[in-house]
């Protein structure tokens, strides 16, 4: 990379990270929204996991 | 001859919306991978030395795409604050709200990987010119609409303070973007304008293709997020319970 090594790959590495990072919040955060709707309502989370 | 109706005020109703946005995401995020690893591709592999730079100038197919996006997300947010004012529709808040997230992360990476290049090119990390300082600006307001939306329990109200903080702020993405022509400026100009660009064909592919690449991503992670908020917001709502019922 001439160099440049450092700067390129830091640039493209902080970026892949917080795309995967972001991706993974909002994952997780509807895992937790799920999971907090099934225990309000007691319902089985198996077999609704695909209603919503 | 029969025509077909589509009724648009159908999606603004949330629960409408959750699930046109449950069918649409899978799309822009395919086409986001697939844009990526074009884009990555002619990035690296196509797109030649640059004369002046070497190397280095490969910064710009991830930094001007998520400069890009930091200012178009805030557009966006403004617009549809702007509508929730006027026509009191729930789901333009949360479209605000799912939308402040990924345009500040963007923001971030454009002050990041702005960095990372100034520090080669120029010498240093970072300097207080116009077009560094107004991108500062706008990570700040993208900070400052989210620590507003958390700092309101209830969700209307905190939509509509965070819409008017939006709108007020949208003034600042005019300044970003002609900061190098109103102000003498350490960060450079234009390359592409509506008159042609001053890249080789390949360097503009590579970026074009990054840049489609940021959209689809955005709108994707957008419809995620907006999701989320649907269901939490609508937890209470029958429509809600059935489904998980």
């Amino acid at each position: 990379m001439g160099g440049y090594a450092f700067y390129v790959w830091g640039s493209f590495g902080i970026s892949a990270l917080v795309v995967v990072a972001e991706i993974w919040q909002v994952r997780a955060q509807r895992r937790k929204l799920l999971r907090n709707l099934f225990n309000e309502t007691g319902s089985d989370a198996e077999s609704t996991q695909n209603s919503l | 001859m029969k025509t077909r109706v589509i009724h648009w005020f159908k999606f603004a109703s949330p629960q409408n919306f959750y699930v046109l946005a449950g069918r649409m995401w899978p799309w822009f995020a395919g086409l986001a991978a697939v844009l990526t690893l074009v884009g990555l591709w002619i990035s690296f592999f196509v797109a030649p030395v640059d004369a002046q730079q070497g190397q280095g100038y490969r910064i710009i197919f991830v930094h001007v795409p998520a400069s890009q996006m930091s200012m178009f997300i805030y557009l966006v947010m403004a617009a549809w604050a702007g509508i929730g004012l006027a026509f009191n529709t729930r789901l333009s808040g949360m479209m605000a709200s799912a939308l402040a997230p990924t345009g500040a992360l963007f923001a971030f990476l454009s002050l990041i990987t702005g960095s990372l290049w100034g520090k080669p090119m120029w010498g240093t990390w970072w300097v207080w010119d116009a077009r560094l300082t107004s991108e500062l600006i706008l990570l700040f307001l993208y900070l400052g609409f989210l620590a507003l939306q958390s700092s309101i329990d209830d969700p209307r109200r905190a939509d509509k303070a965070c819409a008017v903080l939006a709108l007020v702020g949208a003034v600042n993405v005019p300044i970003i973007y002609f900061s190098v022509i109103w102000w003498n400026t350490l960060h450079q100009g234009a390359s592409v304008s509506m008159k042609g660009s001053s890249m080789a064909s390949t360097m503009l592919a590579g970026m074009l293709t990054m840049v489609l690449a940021f959209w689809m991503y955005a709108i994707a992670i957008a419809l995620l997020r907006v999701r989320n908020i649907i269901l939490d917001r609508e937890r209470h709502t029958d429509w809600v319970k059935h489904a998980v019922a």
